[in-house]
């Protein structure tokens, strides 16, 4: 079994070509059902595990039914077998800091059936995507202005082309026309290494039903207008959305360095930046100890920049270690 | 473990068909193996179970084995079996255009053996992303909007309660609700069937997706700030793939997403919709160039945009065999 399992490890980089160009959205877990000789009234469920890099092959895991927390060693198969009684469960499972933890949804154990669950434990230190930041120039007469952008980590994306810079000739509507080609904004993304923004546990988690309203309530306190708001909702609502909770921060202004740097002549009056950090909370998450963030209005009198983006982050650990949880 | 490396040789696949927004992905089918005394060591034969939501299908199933193209009457419990030499087998099935095809990678059938291959049919919903409706009156202009998805909205902002209803501005915007926006915005599920069945479209690669869609999106006749908000939303999500089969649904044809109706009626509904899927460096069909219409936006005009990525199997199913019915 452990052989095959080895085999099988070595077999994945002909799908994948090489660790760090995995798939965007590898599923954490999969469940199936095989029959078994059980008796109809119990049932059985297989946990099978395995780890998106080479050559390594969990000893243990940590996991948890219904919110309890259990360490368990894993046999010479590479897979732990639970006695359960038919019905349904929620699961987590957590290897180590270097590898993210598995929230389950609610998983039916059938009766008279082996349940089986293979986990894939995926590496933290992943990149994460920096995501339409969108740049908006608003000079108080047309002018003419050069934008660059120096991201922390490498552009995967613009729009116009960057070339070392964006030529942009600005209108006080917000118009930009580069190369005589009009655009209502400038548009980059990038992927850069892992980051902990909820470290300080300043952050507000939000449910599905909410977000609309509370992202209309901060970004109109922030002060942006109201194509900007749209064009953030409607970027980041459906993405929140497809959470039953998710745990949000902004970052502001300078706090923003932490992805890219922008540099603009000639200067702007002011220089507004709003990202949006998230990362999907299940409900089975205790998230009692975040504080409300005390978010700024922001200056937009003169020559002013407003850029928003933002980024999914898939690592709450470090917060619940820091909270003793 | 044999239905391990089913599993894990199904990962890429999912990964592919993944939506980005964090739906559940399932493993789609597994494979066991029972001891047959009524065959030889050298006979061998392929058991199909086939189900979807955990009901046995009935009716008739399309499978292929190493390439071939037949069909069989499922019996009762959705089972059919096929007398098969011991080795390995490549499969395929498809059932019909609700539910996603399954394609197995090298499946052993062993000697003196029934294997059992459980097939787990996966609905065929996707999303229609991100359209969204710029309207154009040649003066400001109460409008109703009513949009019917073929399946279930996600997110609709602002707030959709039975059509939206504002006045349209000559730019595009509209007002509701004393606020303005530059759109109006929804996301639903959709059933797309396959875009693709008249093999008409284009290959794009990574380097090529900006120019590609500039080219095409000028020649359907969107504006520059129509092509912004196209482009930086579809853009990235192309380029992250080394390349991609698109065909874009223009019109009428995009009433497979949803129905949309505008009163009063506008002298122009135009609707464009890119259908995509990431093909990277499997072997495709060819492709006819397709057609692109210049739409005409005289008059009260009102443009929409959306689209949507399609799983990977939508194209090779019909382009591997002549099934047809």
């Amino acid at each position: 079994m452990k052989k095959l399992f080895l085999f099988l490890l070595a077999a994945l980089p002909v799908f994948v070509n090489a660790a760090n160009e995995l798939p965007d959205r590898m599923p954490p877990y999969v469940v199936r059902y095989e029959e078994g000789s059980f008796q109809k009234d119990s049932g059985m469920v297989t946990i099978e595990c395995g780890l998106f890099s080479y050559q390594q092959v969990l000893q243990s895991f940590q996991y948890g039914i219904n919110g309890s927390s259990e360490t368990v060693m894993v046999g010479p198969k590479d897979e732990v077998n639970l006695p359960l009684a038919p019905k349904k469960y929620t699961f987590d499972f957590y290897y180590n800091s270097n590898y993210l933890e598995i929230f389950t949804d609610s998983i039916e154990v059938k009766p008279g059936m082996r349940t089986v669950i293979s986990l894939y434990f995926e590496p933290v230190d992943r990149p994460i995507n920096v995501k339409k930041p969108v740049i908006y120039l608003y000079p108080e007469t047309t002018s003419e202005v050069t934008v660059s952008v120096q991201p922390v980590g490498e552009l995967t994306f613009t729009y116009p082309a960057y070339n070392n810079g964006w030529q942009v000739t600005a209108q006080s509507n917000g118009d930009l026309s580069v190369n005589g080609k009009t655009y209502p904004y400038l548009f980059w993304e990038s992927e850069q290494p892992q980051m902990e923004p909820f470290r300080d546990g300043k952050a507000t988690v939000v449910s599905r039903e909410n977000i609309v309203a509370f992202l209309e309530e901060k970004l109109t306190k922030l002060g942006l207008n109201e194509r900007e708001q749209t064009d953030f909702i409607t970027f980041w609502g459906p993405q929140l959305a497809a959470n039953s909770r998710s745990v949000v921060k902004f970052m502001i202004n300078e706090e923003c360095d932490a992805f890219a740097t922008l540099n603009i002549s000639p200067k702007p009056a002011h220089v507004n930046r709003v990202y949006l950090l998230w990362c999907s909370a299940e409900t089975e998450m205790s998230l009692e100890n975040l504080t409300e963030q005390v978010l700024p209005v922001l200056n937009r009198d003169g020559f002013d920049v407003l850029e928003w983006g933002g980024s999914e982050i898939r690592f709450m650990q470090t917060y619940e270690a820091n909270t003793g949880q | 473990m044999k239905i391990l490396i089913c599993l894990l040789y199904l990962l890429p696949a999912f990964a592919f068909a993944a939506p980005h927004k964090g739906r559940e992905s399932v493993t789609s089918y597994s494979v066991t193996y029972k001891k047959n005394t009524a065959l030889k060591a050298t006979q061998g034969e392929a058991v199909i179970k086939a189900s979807a939501d955990g009901s046995a299908l009935s009716g008739r199933l399309k499978y292929g084995v190493n390439g071939s193209s037949k069909e069989m009457k499922l019996q009762p419990g959705g089972k059919f079996t096929l007398s098969l030499k011991p080795g390995k087998h490549v499969f395929q099935f498809w059932y019909d255009n609700n539910h996603e095809e399954i394609r197995t990678d090298s499946i052993v059938v062993k000697g003196g053996m029934s294997t059992i291959i459980t097939l787990d049919f996966q609905n065929a919903m996707q999303e229609a992303e991100k359209p969204v409706i710029y309207f154009y009156p040649e003066k400001d202009l109460d409008v109703t909007a009513t949009i019917v998805p073929t399946g279930e909205f996600i997110f609709t902002y602002p707030a959709y309660e039975n059509g939206w209803k504002g006045i349209a501005h000559p730019d595009g915007s509209i007002s509701i609700s004393g606020k303005t926006y530059p759109y109006l915005f929804w996301e639903a599920t959709t059933t797309t069937g396959n875009p693709f069945s008249t093999l008409a479209g284009f290959y794009v690669t990574k380097e090529n997706v900006t120019a590609f869609l500039e080219e095409k999106l000028t020649a359907i006749g969107l504006t520059a700030k129509e092509q912004t908000d196209f482009i930086t939303y579809w853009g990235p999500r192309l380029a992250s793939h080394e390349r991609c089969a698109v065909h874009f649904l223009l019109n009428s044809d995009c009433t497979v997403f949803a129905e949309l109706s505008v009163a009063p009626a506008p002298d122009h509904l135009n609707r464009v919709y890119i259908a995509w899927i990431p093909v990277n460096d499997l072997a495709t069909p060819d492709l006819a160039e397709q057609k692109l219409q210049f739409l005409d936006r005289s008059g009260f005009d009102v443009l929409e945009w959306g689209g949507s990525e399609l799983p990977v199997t939508n194209l090779f199913f019909e382009q591997t065999s002549t099934l047809k019915p």
